[in-house]
């Protein structure tokens, strides 16, 4: 929860300061988090493969991780589905589009932006950063409460990367390659699923 | 993001080849957790930096909000349930 806590106030801090002006224009404009995600990657990388009890668990993988991407997948539809039903204001294609973003909102936000408008192109944005970024701060909570999968479930497609160390830090090691298996798979989904439910 | 991929297996192959070198993995961790707090400040840097974002945030805030919610309640209700028939028992059996 402590770490939750730091990592929430680190991204208000970096919220606050931007919409202040105070942060220099050179942080927005240079990709700085994508040489931070790949810094991270590169240290998960290292720290997987220094570890012999991950190595071990990575060697007896099998096909029961396909059931992983499937299981976010269904899930992710009932649950967009039931929120599209209960919520007005908002049409049923676009919530289910919106969720079949699974976090990766750069793409999803794209995509729906353009066919459905500015307006949802943000609610894309906003709803797949909450759910990269709810990830973060709740795995420890997700863990204890529904198993170690679930964060893997809740980081969508963002499993594979910006999601990844908190997986492994949270769940151990052995889950990082059901994480990334599922974040790759579902990251490939995102463009024919949302496209396929806007056409609908 | 195959640039991402490429890293993983190229830190991969690092981590291999000093396994035998270092006594802990304590300082890559700490370098990890490092790496997730710059990389969470530049994401809140990136929201506060919208102005489109910014101005709407109530409303569209709100129904982003409801929909994360549905979609991430789903997703971790079904892996709940695919954890508990498929994957249980195995880890059991490796434990032993």
């Amino acid at each position: 929860m402590k770490g939750s806590l730091i990592v929430l106030s680190i991204f208000l801090l970096g919220m606050l300061l931007a919409y202040v002006g105070v942060v220099p224009k050179a942080l927005t404009d240079y990709d700085l988090s994508s040489v931070a995600l790949y810094f991270l990657m590169f240290m998960v990388g290292v720290s997987i493969g220094a570890d012999d009890h991950a190595l071990s668990i990575i060697r007896s993988v099998n096909l029961k991780i396909v059931l992983v991407p499937i299981a976010v997948v269904l899930g992710t539809t009932v649950g967009s589905f039931l929120v599209a039903l209960t919520v007005k204001g908002i049409d049923t294609r676009n919530v289910m589009a919106i969720g079949s973003g699974f976090g990766y909102y750069s793409l999803s936000s794209i995509f729906i932006g353009k066919y459905s408008g500015n307006e949802m192109g943000v609610v894309a944005l906003l709803a797949n950063m909450i759910r990269e970024i709810s990830t973060l701060m709740l795995a420890p909570i997700y863990v204890r409460y529904f198993g170690t999968l679930s964060p893997v479930a809740a980081a969508g497609a963002t499993a594979m990367d910006t999601c990844l160390p908190i997986i492994v830090k949270y769940s151990g090691k052995e889950m990082a390659i059901a994480a990334l298996f599922s974040g790759i798979a579902l990251t490939i989904l995102v463009p024919f699923l949302v496209v396929f439910i806007l056409q609908l | 993001m195959l640039a991402v991929i490429i890293l993983f297996v190229l830190g991969f192959g690092v981590g291999f080849l000093i396994k035998k070198r270092i006594k802990s993995v304590k300082p890559i961790e700490k370098l990890t957790t490092a790496a997730i707090w710059i990389l969470l400040f530049v994401l809140g840097v990136g929201v506060g930096a919208n102005s489109l974002v910014m101005e709407n945030l109530q409303k569209l805030g709100w129904w982003a909000f409801v929909v994360a919610f549905g979609a991430v309640a789903g997703s971790i209700a079904a892996m709940a349930i695919v954890q508990h028939f498929f994957f249980k028992k195995e880890d059991r059996q490796n434990e032993r």
